[in-house]
């Protein structure tokens, strides 16, 4: 599933184009493909009747809603959901995520959330890892990532988010600029930027490893 | 209303603005976009008031018809900037306005010009206002602006905006707002191009130069964590009108709108990983409608899990419920209930 408004073909009606995957991967006919279809929006709350609308005439959130169906067509143990939820609203970003948490339920698969919005990881994962410059930085669980980041850059991006709830603080913020990925820098991708980094750091890169029980660090500096 | 308005710098009375939709080439147009409906709000000196709304709620229609780019729809609309009405001033008032008030938009890649260096950019509105007689004075006032908002000269001056970064770029568009010393700013949803982490310096730099050059800030956005950081007050939008407004601390911390209740209630949060909160979360409905023609009664009433009858009928007026708290709910009522 692709993030983008415009990942389904606005020729055809939403229903054909859903019907077409299963089509060409299990051999069956088009009744079986519609009604199949008809299954799959029921599942992520669109309307039978809308079947037969065109693309433009969906909205931003149904559009997604669509996508997801026919990510759903085959019954796959994974979703990959690139972005899902970031030119739509709020609140509709709000539905989005509670259908995949429920067919996440339901349907027994696993979500692969890719975003730029560590609040939306924080609402819906269980484990997180954190990449910079083409390389992953931190993984483990949501909340020990959150909650204590043990990786320099991890601290400084949750540390540059403004909180809703929380307390009032003046936000930090990384200096510099994302790494050329031309010419990536020596060593630890993110030491020019980084206020811990050292001689090591500029000479060789750190590996992935299990800092604490089941979280992740690249990082010469974190013991 | 009129106690709150002491010390505000704009004030904004019944504004309205409505788009003819459809064919108006031939017919004279049946349909109209009501962008903004009979709002009314002010800001104070020196504050910075946050505007949020999902999109179509008619927050940037607001950025632009204070900077005259659409023009109100209704005879009735009044926006005043220092006690003076804006569309009726001399062409002097006029462009001491225009040097008072500057706008920062969205996209730093779109709002600068390719082909001209920052250099230039920055300067432009020194000479369009005749503000500037020698090229020393230029270079001055360009430096300094660039300063204000953390740039480096040497390195930014004679550059294409092409060969800046996308932060660098929101700063030069702050420079270049800054440059003429206004006493007015309105930055149209500035963060929502850039990354995290340079997002937070460009907010800082807001709170920054509103303390060093005392300026007022308009901020327009859809994030209400952001809105929030830098925000003394809050107005919620929701399809061309006012929900809520008042104090921000007030407004995240006890909404009283529903919208805003479930405004508050949806955006992710960095928190929620930390509070292990299973939310009770009131189901929104439906998505935002069409602002074609809307129905009589409350522009939220379709989506609002609590909307009686009467929210079909009545268009809620905003009532005070706490000093500088307005709220625009029927359920929502202070005192002696409204009449409409």
């Amino acid at each position: 599933m692709q993030g983008a408004m415009n990942s389904l073909d606005p020729l055809y009606r939403v229903g054909k184009q859903l019907t077409e995957a299963i089509r060409y991967h299990e051999r069956s006919n088009e009744t079986k493909a519609w009604s199949r279809a008809m299954e799959l929006l029921e599942l992520v709350g669109i309307e039978e009747s809308r079947a037969r609308e065109y693309p433009h005439q969906f909205s931003g959130g149904m559009k997604q809603r669509a996508m997801i169906a026919m990510a759903l067509s085959l019954n796959p143990d994974l979703i990959i959901a690139d972005e899902p939820t970031t030119a739509l609203d709020v609140m509709i970003q709000a539905q989005i995520l509670d259908l995949l948490r429920d067919l996440k339920k339901k349907l027994r698969m696993s979500v692969l959330l890719i975003t730029h919005d560590v609040s939306l990881l924080a609402e819906f994962a269980n484990m997180i890892g954190i990449m910079y410059a083409g390389k992953l930085m931190e993984v483990g669980p949501l909340a020990r990532v959150i909650g204590c980041p043990l990786h320099p850059y991890t601290c400084g991006l949750i540390s540059s988010i403004p909180s809703l709830t929380g307390k009032k603080e003046r936000l930090m913020s990384i200096p510099g600029t994302a790494a050329d990925l031309l010419n990536p820098p020596r060593g630890c991708r993110f030491n020019p930027r980084c206020s811990m980094a050292t001689e090591v750091c500029m000479q060789k890169e750190p590996q992935l490893v299990e800092k604490r029980p089941g979280h992740l660090v690249a990082c010469h500096n974190v013991s | 209303m009129s106690a709150e308005q002491e010390g505000s710098i704009l004030s904004v009375q019944h504004l309205t603005v409505h788009f003819p939709y459809g064919n108006t080439l031939i017919l004279a147009p049946k349909d109209f976009v009501h962008a903004i409906d009979d709002v009314s709000f002010f800001v104070k000196s020196k504050e910075i008031l946050g505007i949020v709304g999902e999109s179509g709620s008619g927050k940037t229609t607001i950025g632009n018809v204070i900077v005259k780019l659409v023009r109100p729809s209704s005879a009735s609309s009044i926006v005043k900037f220092d006690g003076q009405n804006i569309f009726s001033q001399s062409p002097a008032q006029e462009r001491s306005y225009r040097r008072n008030v500057q706008m920062i938009f969205q996209d730093p890649y779109d709002s600068l010009n390719p082909r001209s260096r920052v250099m230039d950019a920055v300067s432009q509105p020194l000479i369009a206002q005749g503000l500037v007689q020698d090229g020393d004075s230029k270079m001055r006032m360009v430096s300094n602006a660039l300063r204000a908002v953390g740039l480096n000269l040497a390195e930014v001056l004679y550059k294409y905006p092409h060969q800046l970064s996308g932060g660098q770029r929101q700063r030069v568009a702050m420079a270049r707002a800054i440059v003429a010393r206004p006493e007015f700013i309105i930055a149209d949803e500035p963060v929502s191009m850039l990354d995290v982490s340079v997002r937070s310096e460009i907010l800082n730099l807001m709170l920054d130069l509103r303390r060093d050059f005392d300026l007022t800030w308009l901020f327009i956005s859809h994030d209400l964590a952001v809105t929030r950081y830098v925000s003394d007050r809050i107005m919620v939008m929701y399809l061309g009108r006012v929900m809520e407004t008042g104090p921000t601390e007030e407004i995240i911390g006890g909404p009283q709108h529903p919208y805003t209740q479930l405004l508050v209630a949806t955006v992710p949060a960095i928190d929620s990983a930390l509070e292990d909160r299973p939310r009770a979360k009131v189901k929104v409905r439906g998505e935002i409608p069409s602002g074609i023609n809307p129905a009589p009664g409350c522009r939220f009433q379709s989506r609002c899990p609590y909307a009686l009858e009467e929210c079909r009928k009545i268009d809620p007026p905003l009532i005070e419920v706490k000093p500088g708290h307005n709220v625009a709910c029927l359920l929502v009522r202070a005192g002696k209930p409204e009449k409409t």
